[in-house]
């Protein structure tokens, strides 16, 4: 018999993902645009633009390329990184992010703009009511057959309301798009949008705007018609007889029915029979299934984005001063540190103090902090590396202890581990063993950052090293029953309690491989962050490094010829957040901390 | 700002493959996965979350992977309906090397609708209940069960009976109470 978690698991451990990776940088490009303008992105918009409608009939009689073809494309992927998924736009704005609810979409260059495909908004005529619902006029026009590299899907159509340039509104196509008029490569319908706010759904003030629609195309999977085949090929596994093709009229469909729509999801009909308007076709989702061995579009196809032109819409009503200032004027509230807050100074101060060096031999019960960023230190691209305990930084050798650590009891760390749990595939098996935390504060100073549970991380080593890591898993992930701190300072001689479940035991990575947590006795390790600063804020706002540039989040332009390298950045990650150095005047200061808590050994199944 | 974004970097650098291998168990393609998790990233660091602890992150960008998944699906279910009178649907023979018997699980997962094979995913991968499952995605706990009930005989289709089956179906995850004390 089958365990399913196990397999799982086993799936996830070796999923194919040798050729995809996650992109810090532009992650955090994306991250410092969405929190540019507002506190509080409303990332409906964003996860919206999600939905990929496939519409690749628009050139039903498109041909297709092969895999060569595609390679031949001159917008392939970015070189010098690791391979991107399709349509990933390295610059930082990937199809996914653009438009959000407070964001200003047209500041920058729009990314995968495209004028492949033609998107036209009729003009809005007349007042519309704050509230109310308007209706898009929408026509798309596609390039012919003959001027398309590759079959594209499209997601539905998202409209953005702009109030200064502002997106104040938005809304999402929900009808298919334009399926009446595809053969000819050109479709018209209408889209309504509610003309709310697009933070909290209150009404449009009223005032002159500006609507906007977009689309995005993003390269097919490769459609050369190709035999079902066994999958998987490797010969040691039985082989699974191939599902016959997904939509073949007259076969059963392989795939369950689906259960009755939940609440709010109209048109989700059981079965997958249409409802609503449009076409109604019973039984075409059975149709589109996902298939099993499905393989995505080649890397190096580009993604497009269509967008409208700008029409006017106007609103009734008052026009008010700074409509949506509410939303995004937020000003920073005044940091007010209680009078025993630990600031940066002082720790400084007590970490020399109370500095040792030397080897510790981790003996249960026993702590050490250790230095892991300071403001004043050299701040250079290797920086973190000085005080970092942990996995192997380089890929090749694990580190031992830094020499340099301070026995200085910031934190009593009480747990109640299980004596021994199984291991397989980096997954904690036989039932989820319970982890008790408790943490008590006993540095005698108020220490910044916790703001209702322990945030620790356990470390598994041997013989000085550490061969995994786990993150434990609180048994209220989204802290719905939990206490949260509004100010996240933890007083002296104050106390956090959490029960976790143990559920994942990481091999550090060496290489290209994943070293595998084998039976045997290991020291656990629990780890907690402690991050300082003395409030003080740069006038210039707050920055970013970007190609050892110095960038204000506020001003892009702003700093742009200083070099400065990041702080607290990977050797990889040429971006990072840090707080102003000079030339800006201001004292910022800050100071980041380890504590680590041995809590005994544990055996490993 | 600075912490957040040093957690975030922290995090990829420490638990990208982890993420990376769940989205994949989640959707099933690798090059999805990377976008699942690049924007469940950009989600979850977008918002000013103060004081999101370290232990938290990782489930909250897990939790905004299957949302952005399955908020995905429900768009391309639209599409869905009408796909088959424009073009043929085409079985592809995947050349993603598989080298155990996670491909059986993975071709048999791959045959689950999304938010079957997402229900699928957070109880049996995450260990989450039936109400929590309810909650992160948006279903009734009574939709959620089906799900569960419609995916596990689809599975078990393909991959003959499973241990577990009977308790995912319960309403609540077994903890194992064995402990000992540290200090």
């Amino acid at each position: 018999m089958t365990r399913l978690s196990d397999s799982l698991r086993g799936l996830a451990d070796r999923a194919p993902l040798d050729e995809v990776s996650v992109s810090t940088p532009a992650a955090t490009r994306r991250i410092n645009r969405n929190r540019r303008l507002h506190t509080a992105a409303n990332a409906t918009a964003g996860l919206g633009a999600a939905a990929v409608i496939a519409l690749a009939a628009i050139h039903p009689g498109m041909d297709t390329l092969s895999s060569a073809d595609s390679a031949a494309n001159p917008e392939s992927a970015t070189s010098g990184e690791k391979a991107m998924a399709p349509g990933f736009d390295a610059a930082g704005s990937s199809q996914l992010a653009w438009g959000l609810c407070g964001s200003r979409p047209f500041d920058y260059e729009v990314p995968m703009a495209s004028d492949t495909f033609t998107l036209t908004l009729g003009e809005m005529n007349g007042e519309m009511e704050p509230g109310s619902t308007a209706t898009a006029q929408l026509t798309l026009l596609g390039a012919t057959g003959a001027d398309l590299a590759y079959n594209y899907t499209a997601q539905g159509t998202a409209l953005l309301v702009l109030w200064d340039g502002l997106v104040v509104g938005t809304g999402q196509d929900a009808s298919v798009v334009g399926t009446q008029g595809l053969s000819d490569g050109a479709s018209s319908w209408d889209t309504p949008i509610d003309l709310v706010n697009c933070w909290d759904g209150t009404p449009l003030p009223g005032g002159a705007y500006e609507l906007v629609a977009y689309q995005d195309f993003y390269p097919e999977a490769t459609t050369d018609p190709v035999e079902p085949t066994l999958v998987p090929t490797d010969p040691t596994i039985t082989p699974t007889e191939p599902s016959p093709p997904l939509g073949a009229p007259d076969e059963p469909t392989p795939i369950i029915d689906a259960p009755a729509p939940a609440p709010g999801e109209p048109g989700v009909t059981e079965g997958g029979s249409a409802t609503g308007g449009g076409t109604s076709h019973s039984g075409a989702t059975d149709a589109v299934a996902p298939a099993p061995g499905f393989v995505g579009p080649p890397a190096e196809a580009p993604a497009l984005r269509a967008v409208s032109n700008h029409v006017k819409l106007t609103v009734s009503g008052d026009v008010v001063d700074n409509p949506f200032g509410e939303y995004i004027d937020q000003p920073a509230p005044a940091v007010v540190y209680p009078d025993d807050y630990l600031d940066p100074a002082t720790a400084r101060d007590e970490f020399t103090a109370r500095a040792v060096s030397g080897t510790w031999d981790m003996a249960a019960g026993t702590q050490r902090v250790t230095k892991t960023g300071d403001s004043l230190g050299a701040n250079n691209e290797n920086s973190w590396l000085e005080g970092y305990y942990g996995c192997s930084a380089d890929g090749t050798t694990a580190p031992d202890f830094p020499v340099t650590s301070a026995e200085w009891p910031l934190l009593k760390v009480d747990a109640k581990l299980p004596g021994s749990v199984g291991v397989s595939y980096g997954w904690v098996v036989d039932g989820n063993p319970e982890v008790k935390l408790t943490i008590t504060n006993t540095s005698g100073y108020t220490l910044p950052g916790f703001w209702g549970q322990p945030n620790s991380m356990l470390y598994l080593v041997k013989g000085g090293k550490v061969v995994a890591t786990s993150y434990l898993s609180p048994t209220d992930p989204y802290g719905l029953n939990t206490a949260n701190s509004t100010d996240g300072m933890f007083a002296p001689d104050g106390s956090l309690s959490d029960t976790f479940l143990w559920r994942d035991v990481n091999g550090c990575w060496t290489g290209d491989s994943q070293s595998t947590v084998g039976p045997g006795t290991y020291t656990v390790l629990s780890e907690q962050d402690i991050y300082l600063d003395n409030g003080s804020v740069s006038p210039g706002g707050p920055i970013y490094y970007e190609d050892g540039a110095k960038r204000s989040i506020e001003n892009p332009a702003l700093g742009k010829d200083t070099a400065v390298t990041s702080s607290g950045a990977s050797a990889e990650t040429s971006i990072g957040i840090a707080p102003a150095p000079n030339p800006y005047p201001g004292d910022f200061e800050w100071l980041s901390f380890q504590v680590w808590t041995s809590l005994g050994t544990v055996t490993v199944r | 700002m600075a912490a957040k974004l040093e957690g975030m970097e922290r995090l990829v650098r420490e638990r990208e493959r982890a993420l990376l291998g769940y989205a994949y168990v989640v959707c099933g393609d690798p090059y999805l996965a990377q976008d699942l998790v690049q924007d469940a990233l950009v989600k979850t660091f977008s918002r000013p979350r103060e004081g999101l602890p370290q232990v938290k992150v990782e489930a909250y960008v897990r939790r905004a992977i299957t949302t952005i998944y399955v908020d995905k699906y429900r768009r391309q279910q639209r599409w869905s309906r009408v796909q088959h009178l424009f073009r043929p649907v085409i079985v592809q023979e995947s050349t993603t090397p598989f080298s155990d018997l996670s491909a059986d699980v993975a071709t048999a997962l791959a045959d689950l609708p999304p938010r079957v094979r997402a229900c699928i995913v957070l109880r049996f991968f995450d260990d989450l209940t039936v109400p929590d499952i309810a909650t992160q995605l948006g279903l009734a706990p009574g939709s959620v069960k089906r799900y569960l009930s419609d995916g596990l005989r689809a599975l078990e289709l393909r991959l003959g009976s499973l241990d577990d089956a009977e308790h995912g179906l319960r309403e609540e995850i077994a903890v194992d109470h064995q402990e000992r004390k540290h200090s």
